[in-house]
C-alpha cells in the first residue's frame, strides 16, 4: 500500500514539474514571437484565421474578437434569429450587415441556414453573421466553417475572449513550419482552445465527426499558454486563507516528519509541490494578466 | 525499505518546493520591480536617449542608475525598442552610447550564459542594436546551434552589422526561411537597413532570395513584378513557390489567364486549389475569371464562393 | 497652444511619439485606452489625436465620432501602425482617419506632418 502510494505521490509531483518546465519554455517562446513581430505587419505566407462563433451574442466578446490587428482574419458568428431576435437586430444594425447571397459550396453538410450577411462598411467586413436554426453548437460550427474564408479555424464559445496578442502567437507558430504542415494547434490552458485545419475538417466530415481524432501527430502541436480566458469567471481566495491554508499545510509536513509518519509527510509535501508549481506556471503563463485566468483552470483538464 | 524511500522522496520533494517558493517569491518581486522603478527608469532612459538624438552631438550622456541590477538591460532594450519602431534614425549617437555603456558586450556575455530561446530573444536584441563586425564576429560563434530560432537571430545580428552583405548572408543560410523569418527580414527592410532591389532577388536562383524577393513585391505592391512572377508561375520551380508568386499576383490583382497559370493550377492539389478559389473570391476577383481558370467540376463551388460577396436581391 | 492627444496601449511608443514632438509648443496629453481617451476628449477639444495601432477602429466603436464633436472636422485623426495591407488601411481611412503611417515610422516624418498640420490650422 505505501509503495502504490509513494508511486502515486512521485507521479503527481513529476507530472507537475513537467507541466511547469513547458509552461516555461512556453513563455520564453512568446515573448521572441512578441518581441520579433513577424505577424503584425503582414499576413506571413498569407496565413488567414477565421474564428468561428456559436452563441456569441455579447457585444463586448464580439469587440474583443473583432479587435485583433492581424489582417488575414475574420470572424463569422452564427445566431438564431428567431431565438435570439433583439441580440440578432442589435448586431445587425450595428455592423450594418447588409443580406447577401448563401449558396452551399458542398464542403460540409449544412443544413437550417436562412441568411448570410456581411458588412456594409469595409472595416468590419471582417465581421460575417449566419442566421441558422439552432440544432446544437456542432452544426453552428460547420455553418461557420462553411462560409469561412481562411485555412484555419478557430472555434469559439460564448464567454471565451482572446488574449492579447493570441491570434499573432497562432500566426507565428503556423509560420515557423513550412506551409501546410500542421493541422491543429491546441492549447489546453486557461480556456481550451483549439485551432483546426480546414482541410482536415472537412476530410472529417464537420465538428460533429470528432476532427481532431485523425489528425496524425506530426501534424499536431501544443501550446503551453493560454489563448483563450472567460474573464471574471475565477473565484479569488482571500490571502488570509492561502496563509492559513499554506500554514496548515507546513505545520501537517512538520508533526507527520517529526513523529516519522513518512506517508502523511509525503502526502503533504507533495500536496505543496503541486500547489507551489501551480502558482509558478499561473505566474509564468499569463504574465501580467494572471488575475485574468483562474488558478484552478491551470489544472483543470490533466 | 519502502520507509527509506519515502524519506528520500519527502526529502527531495520538500527541496523542490523550497526552490519553487524562492523561485516564485523572486518572480513577484521582479514584477513588482518591473511595474514600478523600470516603468520609470525606462521612461527616463528613453527621455535622455531622444534629447540626445535630437541635439546629435556632444558627449555621451549619463544614465541614471546605470549601475543597477537590470539596469544597463532596461538601456539596451530601450535603445532596441528606440530602433526597432523607428526609421530613418542617426545612428551614430546610439552607437555612442552603444559603445559607452558596453551594452554590445554585456549582451553577448548574457547571451553566453543562456540557451534556446532564451538565447534567441538576447540576439534579437543585439541584433537591433548599431553594431559593428567584430559583435557579429563573435555572435557567428551561435551558427551552428541546435535551435533553429538562434542560428536565424545570427543572422539577423551579421545583417543589421554589414547590411551590404545581405544577398551574400541570406544566399548562404543553410536552412529555408520560414514565413515568419521573411517577416522579420521585410521588418529590417522597412526601417531602411536592406537595400528594395526586387529584381536580384526575384531571379536569384536560390530559393530564400527569391521568397524574400516575392514577399518584397507583395508588401509593396510592385506591380512591374508582374512578369517576372508569371515566369515563376509558369515555370518549374519548387511548388510552393510557384504558389507564393500566384498569391503575390492575385495579391496584387493582376489579370491571370489559364496560359500562364494553366500548368500551375495543375501542379496544385485540390485542397490548394478550393484556397486559392476562396483566396481569390475575397480579393474580389470575377465569376468569369474564376470560370475561366478552373475545370467545370470545380466551377459549382468557385460561383457560390462568389454569390456569398453578392447582395441578395430576394 | 496646440493640443495632441495620443492613444496607445503601449507605454513605450506612446513615450516615443510624445518625445518627437517635444520642442512643438504643444499639450501633448497620452491616453492607455478607449475609456481614457473618451474621458479626456470629453473634457478638453484636441487639434490632433494620434491613435497607435488599430484594433481600436475594427472592434466596432466609432472612434473618430467619439472624438469630434458634431459639424465639426477636428480633432485630425492619426493612426500608426504596423498594418501594411491595403484593405487595412483603407477600412482606416473610411473610418475617417486623416493620415496613417506604418511601424517601423521615421520620427522625422510624422514631426513634419503634425508640424504642418497644426500650422495649416492656425
Amino acid at each position: 500500500m505505501k509503495l502504490v502510494l509513494l508511486l502515486f505521490f512521485a507521479a503527481a509531483a513529476v507530472y507537475a514539474c513537467t507541466l511547469l518546465l513547458l509552461v516555461l519554455r512556453a513563455r520564453e517562446r512568446r515573448l521572441l514571437a512578441a518581441a520579433a513581430r513577424a505577424a503584425y505587419s503582414d499576413a506571413p505566407d498569407g496565413i488567414g484565421i477565421s474564428v468561428l462563433c456559436s452563441g456569441v451574442t455579447s457585444p463586448a466578446q464580439l469587440e474583443n474578437l473583432l479587435s485583433s490587428e492581424y489582417s488575414r482574419y475574420e470572424v463569422v458568428a452564427v445566431l438564431d434569429s428567431r431565438r435570439q431576435v433583439a441580440e440578432f437586430g442589435a448586431l445587425a444594425a450595428r455592423y450594418r450587415m447588409i443580406r447577401v447571397e448563401w449558396v452551399s459550396t458542398g464542403e460540409l453538410e449544412v443544413t437550417g441556414v436562412r441568411a448570410l450577411g456581411r458588412s456594409r462598411k469595409r472595416c468590419f467586413r471582417r465581421l460575417v453573421l449566419v442566421d441558422r436554426v439552432f440544432d446544437g453548437a456542432a452544426g453552428d460550427l460547420d455553418a461557420a466553417a462553411a462560409v469561412a474564408t481562411y485555412d484555419y479555424l478557430l472555434p469559439v464559445g460564448a464567454g471565451q475572449y482572446l488574449l492579447p496578442g493570441a491570434v499573432e502567437r497562432l500566426v507565428a507558430e503556423l509560420g515557423s513550419e513550412p506551409p501546410g504542415t500542421l493541422d491543429l494547434v491546441r492549447s489546453h490552458l486557461g480556456e481550451p482552445a483549439v485551432l483546426l485545419s480546414r482541410e482536415a475538417l472537412v476530410a472529417a466530415g464537420g465538428f460533429g465527426m470528432r476532427p481532431l481524432r485523425g489528425i496524425p501527430r506530426s501534424r499536431r502541436r501544443i501550446l503551453w499558454e493560454p489563448l483563450l480566458a472567460r474573464p471574471g469567471s475565477g473565484w479569488r481566495v482571500p490571502r488570509r486563507w492561502l496563509l492559513l491554508l499554506a500554514a496548515l499545510l507546513a505545520a501537517a509536513f512538520g508533526l507527520s516528519a517529526a513523529a516519522g509518519w513518512w506517508t502523511a509527510a509525503a502526502a503533504s509535501v507533495t500536496a505543496a509541490l503541486v500547489w507551489t508549481a501551480a502558482a509558478c506556471a499561473s505566474q509564468a503563463g499569463s504574465g501580467r494578466l494572471r488575475h485574468f485566468i483562474p488558478l484552478r483552470r491551470i489544472f483543470r483538464y490533466y | 525499505m519502502t520507509e527509506r524511500l519515502l524519506i528520500v522522496y519527502t526529502a527531495l520533494a520538500a527541496l523542490a518546493t523550497a526552490v519553487l517558493f524562492a523561485a516564485l517569491c523572486v518572480a513577484k518581486l521582479r514584477a513588482r520591480r518591473r511595474s514600478g522603478r523600470d516603468a520609470v527608469l525606462r521612461s527616463k532612459y528613453l527621455r535622455i536617449l531622444m534629447l540626445y538624438l535630437l541635439s546629435g552631438e556632444g558627449p555621451v550622456p549619463r544614465f541614471p542608475l546605470i549601475r543597477r541590477a537590470g539596469a544597463r538591460r532596461l538601456l539596451a532594450e530601450t535603445v532596441a525598442g528606440l530602433t526597432g519602431v523607428t526609421c530613418g534614425l542617426d545612428v551614430a549617437p546610439l552607437r555612442r552610447v552603444v559603445a559607452e555603456y558596453g551594452l554590445d558586450r554585456w549582451l553577448l556575455g548574457c547571451i553566453r550564459r543562456t540557451s534556446g530561446c532564451r538565447r534567441a530573444r538576447g540576439l534579437m536584441l543585439l541584433a537591433r542594436l548599431p553594431l559593428d563586425g567584430a559583435v557579429a564576429a563573435r555572435a557567428a560563434r551561435y551558427a551552428r546551434s541546435r535551435n533553429r530560432r538562434v542560428r536565424f537571430q545570427v543572422l539577423m545580428v551579421q545583417l543589421s552589422a554589414d547590411p551590404s552583405m545581405a544577398l551574400r548572408l541570406m544566399a548562404e543560410y543553410p536552412a529555408p526561411f520560414s514565413a515568419c523569418e521573411v517577416g522579420e527580414i521585410l521588418i529590417l527592410l522597412r526601417r531602411g537597413m536592406l537595400p528594395i532591389a526586387y529584381g536580384p532577388l526575384v531571379e536569384s536562383p536560390c530559393r530564400n532570395l527569391r521568397v524574400v524577393g516575392l514577399s518584397i513585391v507583395r508588401q509593396f505592391g510592385i506591380e512591374e513584378a508582374e512578369r517576372h512572377l508569371l515566369r515563376i508561375v509558369d515555370g518549374d520551380e519548387a511548388p510552393e513557390l510557384g504558389r507564393e508568386a500566384l498569391y503575390t499576383l492575385c495579391a496584387l490583382r493582376r489579370p491571370l489567364t489559364r496560359r500562364h497559370v494553366g500548368r500551375r493550377l495543375t501542379a496544385m492539389s485540390p485542397a490548394e486549389r478550393k484556397a486559392l478559389m476562396r483566396y481569390m473570391a475575397a480579393e474580389g476577383y470575377s465569376p468569369g475569371l474564376l470560370r475561366r481558370l478552373f475545370d467545370a467540376r470545380e466551377r459549382t463551388y468557385c460561383e457560390s464562393l462568389v454569390q456569398s460577396y453578392k447582395r441578395s436581391l430576394a | 497652444m496646440h493640443r495632441i492627444l495620443i492613444v496607445s496601449e503601449e507605454e513605450f511608443l506612446c513615450d516615443v511619439i510624445r518625445l518627437s514632438l517635444a520642442d512643438m509648443r504643444a499639450d501633448v496629453r497620452c491616453a492607455s485606452g478607449l475609456a481614457a481617451m473618451e474621458r479626456l476628449s470629453r473634457r478638453m477639444l484636441f487639434d490632433l489625436v494620434i491613435v497607435v495601432g488599430t484594433s481600436l477602429f475594427f472592434s466596432g466603436r466609432d472612434v473618430v465620432r467619439m472624438l469630434r464633436p458634431p459639424g465639426l472636422r477636428r480633432p485630425l485623426v492619426y493612426v500608426v501602425a504596423w498594418q501594411q495591407a491595403e484593405q487595412s488601411v483603407l477600412s482606416l481611412l473610411e473610418c475617417g482617419v486623416d493620415q496613417y503611417l506604418t511601424f517601423p515610422v521615421s520620427l522625422q516624418r510624422l514631426r513634419a506632418k503634425v508640424a504642418n498640420e497644426l500650422s495649416r490650422q492656425l
